[in-house]
């Protein structure tokens, strides 16, 4: 039986094998190694999969035009605010490391949902940012299994362990249990859209 | 005494630089254990001793689950939870048992045999120490999950793994938020953590 006390790696000891591995990160990637890891991910985008990487680019969209509307209308102040704006940042990076991956491997970013939010105070944006992130989750849950490459599996769970991160701390704003679920959903691409459609 | 959250990123650097390591001297002295290894994470390197291929990465995750849940089982049996702390260890903890039914019934599916359950130990001193043992493990047990997806080989157990995956997530975000730490440590990128550092981290919560 496994005992988790006696874990070799690779016949290296576990300091040599640390030492080594963050000398060549530091080498390549300079201090900015997760960045790297999802580039380089990314960077693997074969033809065949930019369709996905689509959709998922609509769901950042959807993301980004929700913290913009929030940003500008709900009149956030404080925590919320600052949280508002932390999420608006990883969603926008998420856009770009996905807008960046469809345009190396030939293909081309859609314009994507345009939606337009109608809330206008905190309370008003909390109903409506818990919807969206809880879809966007069960959308990157369906659609990472649609991925033919195991690089893009990788990169696009990371996005999506984000995205899971961002629903507890909104639904923990709204006085929400912030894992109401012990499986989250996995969607198809038509029911995201069906669904982020919905959301005012 | 470092922060969990400077110790994981720590681990994390090291963890998603396997193949780099490869990369930057061109060679192949590191093989990738069989099984299927993902080889932008290094993630084969640890599970093998749980069984090749997916029983392999279902007994891995099985093992964090069980470590989880015998976690939550003793933080709420010392009576040194209040609040929101208490209710998220109730809320988890039943989560972290529907993980390991499932897992098991998914290991059994394939033929295979769940790990023994680890023996455990935790500092449970006060509500502070117990939340932030929950931060460690939550993730820890989140980015562990990450680096293992890549691997599957049935998309049906992929899809049961992201599932669980993202709920490890928000565990992870909610733990970090009452505890007063960042919800995501890593940023807009959560790092995959490497299995070998995973279970060489988890060592000192185990007994035997």
């Amino acid at each position: 039986m496994t005992d988790l006390r006696h874990v070799h790696v690779g016949g290296l000891t576990r300091a040599a094998f640390l030492v080594r591995g963050t000398l060549a990160a530091a080498a390549l990637y300079g201090a900015d190694a997760a960045s790297g890891f999802v580039a380089r991910a990314f960077a693997q985008t074969a033809a065949s999969d930019i369709d996905v990487l689509n959709f998922l680019l609509g769901l950042e969209t959807v993301q980004a035009a929700l913290y913009s509307a929030a940003l500008s209308n709900a009149k956030l102040t404080g925590g919320l605010k600052s949280l508002a704006t932390e999420l608006s940042s990883h969603d926008q990076q998420h856009a770009a490391a996905l807008s960046q991956a469809i345009t190396q491997s030939g293909g081309s970013p859609a314009a994507g949902p345009k939606p337009s939010f109608t809330f206008s105070d905190a309370g008003g944006f909390l109903t409506a940012a818990q919807s969206v992130e809880d879809t966007v989750v069960s959308g990157y849950n369906g659609a990472i299994t649609t991925l033919q490459s195991p690089d893009l599996v990788a990169a696009a769970g990371s996005i999506a362990q984000a995205d899971a991160r961002h629903a507890a701390a909104i639904r923990l704003q709204h006085s929400q249990p912030p894992a109401p679920l012990a499986f989250d959903a996995a969607v198809s691409q038509q029911q995201a859209q069906a669904a982020l459609r919905s959301v005012k | 005494m470092e922060t969990t959250a400077s110790r994981k990123r720590f681990l994390a650097a090291a963890g998603g630089s396997v193949t780099l390591a490869l990369a930057a001297c061109g060679s192949s002295k590191q093989q990738p254990t069989p099984g299927g290894s993902n080889p932008n994470t290094g993630a084969g390197l640890g599970t093998d001793q749980f069984g090749k291929g997916d029983i392999g990465v279902l007994g891995y995750a099985l093992t964090l689950e069980y470590l989880e849940a015998d976690f939550y089982a003793k933080a709420l049996a010392s009576g040194k939870l209040s609040g929101q702390a208490a209710a998220f260890a109730r809320s988890f903890h039943a989560d972290e048992l529907q993980h390991i039914a499932t897992l098991e019934a998914a290991i059994r599916g394939i033929g295979g045999q769940p790990p023994k359950r680890p023996k455990t130990q935790f500092q449970l001193t006060d509500q502070t120490s117990i939340l932030q043992v929950a931060s460690t493990l939550e993730g820890m047990g989140a980015d562990a999950y990450l680096a293992q997806v890549a691997r599957f080989e049935s998309k049906s157990l992929l899809s049961t793994a992201l599932t669980i995956h993202t709920v490890e997530g928000r565990h992870a975000a909610a733990i970090n938020s009452l505890a007063g730490a960042d919800i995501a440590p890593d940023g807009a990128f959560p790092r995959p953590a490497l299995a070998s550092d995973v279970l060489e981290q988890l060592k000192v919560f185990v007994t035997q």
